[in-house]
């Protein structure tokens, strides 16, 4: 059974189960944060939470983690993951008017630098969105 | 000749090895300002002679036209800033990059260092400007740096500091939803969020626009309120109660930071600097007499202060920008091989107005020769121009120059003056920018 996708948008992250399955036991389990803002001149300001029960992996913040190694996948069981990206929209050549555009976000877990999972969400068409996932590795 | 080759075969290689890297350059405001490089200014074949200090770029080539010996001829130079050069940028071209030149606390050390470029270029050399020697072909170097680079605008720097109110807030937010017990200990995860927010959040952000005793202040005031509120009973100890307050205030300072940032997005001129800059620059000029490599001679260097003020008074739709610039330079001229029998002061002072895609200006310098001449009554000269730019992208600009140029050297000072007019595009390829502002 596939893995949920956990990334509420705007809204306070739900517990999720999440299975590494028992072949990547051994494997080193890494988080990524893709953020991708297609618009053209925009760019993206992001600000990135990753705790590991309640232990700051992640304390710069900022860019987003690419390839941040959460652990074997068995030292992983039992653990709650908590992620939490606050991503701001700019317009550095001025002027700007309209509405804002959406930004594009992904979680990718992998396991031996091989994609398990790629969780993608879009935000609306506002300054900044916050996207949240607390998953439970099992 | 065959060295002169080479020369240009280096040059070559040097900017396809700079292409290759296909690294951001520093946001630039004024991408084409290939015209205030040094070496142009060595070699006489400036459009400009007083420009305002613009932004580093990684790289930047260009053509201009100039008149030479009563000729237009094309001049090639380039610029390259060492210090971008030697610390790339975040490749991700979409994600925010304020870099240090907009932002971010330096010492005068710092300051020089991150803003000096280095420019190579060469023209067509004739007797007006380099006296006895033949004419042939001018090769021109120089360095420029910032002792002072201005300030950020005001709508930069109000978000820049609401962004990283809002960034302790959302660790401190993380930091408390994160945690793996009942009832968190407040003061202690409020330790942990100042130290780890003074550690690693502010370096990794690098837009830090507040000193460190601001940060302290603040950071002490805050924990100081929080901890009150606290004792005061307003606030329940529980972890789902302390949760939701510290969303609560993390909520309130992401709204403070939006709107700044809704301001700053609708601004027109977002990336430009003001108030006061000072550059310094040096650079010298050497003559391939006849074009020919064995005929080298070493013609004159310089250095000079550039001041400047830039008032910004762009309204919600047109960027609009006040300069006022000015230059006090000593050259040095080869005497021994015939340039000049005089070093030359100068002090010039220049106006530029900008409304959005049209610039004008007008420049006056008064050079002072250290000798003169037998024969020769007049130991001054001056430069009175005023131009017109039209900027159609941020690789071509038109520009207009009309009025009178130095007197060549100093046995010409005593001559009526000349007045030139002189209009053309002039190409730029800047360097790869993550974003070009207006």
């Amino acid at each position: 059974m596939p893995n949920p996708n956990p990334i509420q948008v705007n809204s306070p992250g739900v517990q999720i189960n999440y299975s590494i399955g028992a072949a990547n036991a051994a494997a080193n389990i890494t988080l990524t944060i893709a953020i991708d803002i297609t618009a053209a001149d925009w760019n993206y300001v992001p600000l990135c939470q990753i705790f590991l029960n309640g232990v700051d992996l992640y304390p710069a913040s900022s860019p987003e983690p690419a390839d941040l190694l959460l652990g074997t996948g068995a030292s992983l069981t039992g653990k709650t993951l908590y992620t939490s990206s606050n991503v701001a929209k700019i317009y550095p050549a001025g002027g700007a008017a309209g509405a804002y555009p959406p930004v594009s976000y992904q979680i990718i877990i992998k396991a031996n630098g091989v994609a398990l999972d790629t969780f993608p969400a879009n935000d609306a068409a506002q300054v900044s969105s916050n996207f949240n996932a607390t998953l439970l590795f099992v | 000749m065959k060295k002169l080759l080479l020369c240009l075969l280096l040059g070559m290689g040097l900017q396809q090895y700079i292409f290759a890297q296909a690294i951001t350059a520093p946001q630039n405001f004024e991408s084409l300002k290939l015209n205030s490089s040094p070496a142009f200014v060595l070699l006489g074949i400036e459009p400009d002679n007083i420009q305002r200090p613009s932004s580093p770029s990684q790289f930047v080539a260009g053509l201009q036209n100039a008149v030479v010996d009563g000729k237009l001829q094309p001049n090639l130079a380039f610029e390259i800033s060492p210090y971008y050069l030697a610390n790339p940028k975040d490749p991700n071209i979409k994600r925010f990059q304020p870099m240090d030149y907009l932002l971010g606390k330096k010492n005068v050390w710092q300051t020089m260092v991150r803003t000096l470029s280095v420019s190579l270029a060469t023209s067509p050399t004739d007797q007006q400007v380099f006296g006895n020697l033949k004419p042939g072909t001018g090769i021109g170097w120089g360095i420029r740096t910032q002792i002072i680079d201005g300030k950020p605008a005001d709508t930069l720097r109000r978000y820049a500091i609401a962004h990283e109110k809002y960034a302790f807030f959302f660790k401190l937010q993380a930091m408390v939803n994160s945690y793996m017990g009942p009832t968190p200990d407040m003061s202690q995860i409020l330790d942990q969020a100042i130290q780890v927010f003074k550690d690693q959040v502010l370096p990794a952000q690098n837009i830090d626009v507040m000193s460190d005793a601001e940060w302290q202040k603040f950071l002490d005031k805050t924990k100081q309120d929080l901890l009150y509120k606290l004792k005061a009973g307003n606030v329940g100890t529980d972890k789902a109660s302390l949760a939701a307050w510290v969303t609560n205030l993390a909520t309130q300072y992401q709204t403070v930071r939006d709107n700044d940032l809704q301001d700053l997005n609708k601004s027109v001129n977002p990336l430009t600097k003001t108030g006061f800059m000072l550059e310094l620059a040096l650079g010298q000029a050497l003559v391939f007499q006849e074009s020919n490599f064995n005929e080298d001679a070493f013609a004159k260097s310089a250095f000079w202060l550039t001041p400047s003020y830039r008032w910004d008074v762009s309204n919600g739709q047109q960027i609009n920008l006040v300069d006022v610039m000015g230059v006090v330079r000593y050259t040095i001229n080869n005497q021994s091989a015939g340039v000049d029998v005089a070093n030359y002061v100068d002090a010039g002072l220049k106006g530029a107005v900008t409304k959005g895609n049209w610039s004008g200006s007008l420049e006056y310098i008064y050079r002072y020769a250290s000798n003169t001449p037998a024969g020769q009554m007049k130991n001054y000269t001056y430069r009175l121009t005023a131009g017109i730019d039209y900027k159609i992208t941020d690789q071509i600009t038109f520009k207009f120059n009309f009025g009178t140029n130095f007197d060549g050297n100093t046995t010409t000072y005593s001559d009526p003056k000349k007045i030139f007019a002189l209009g053309g595009l002039n190409f730029g390829l800047p360097g790869i920018s993550s974003t070009k502002a207006k």
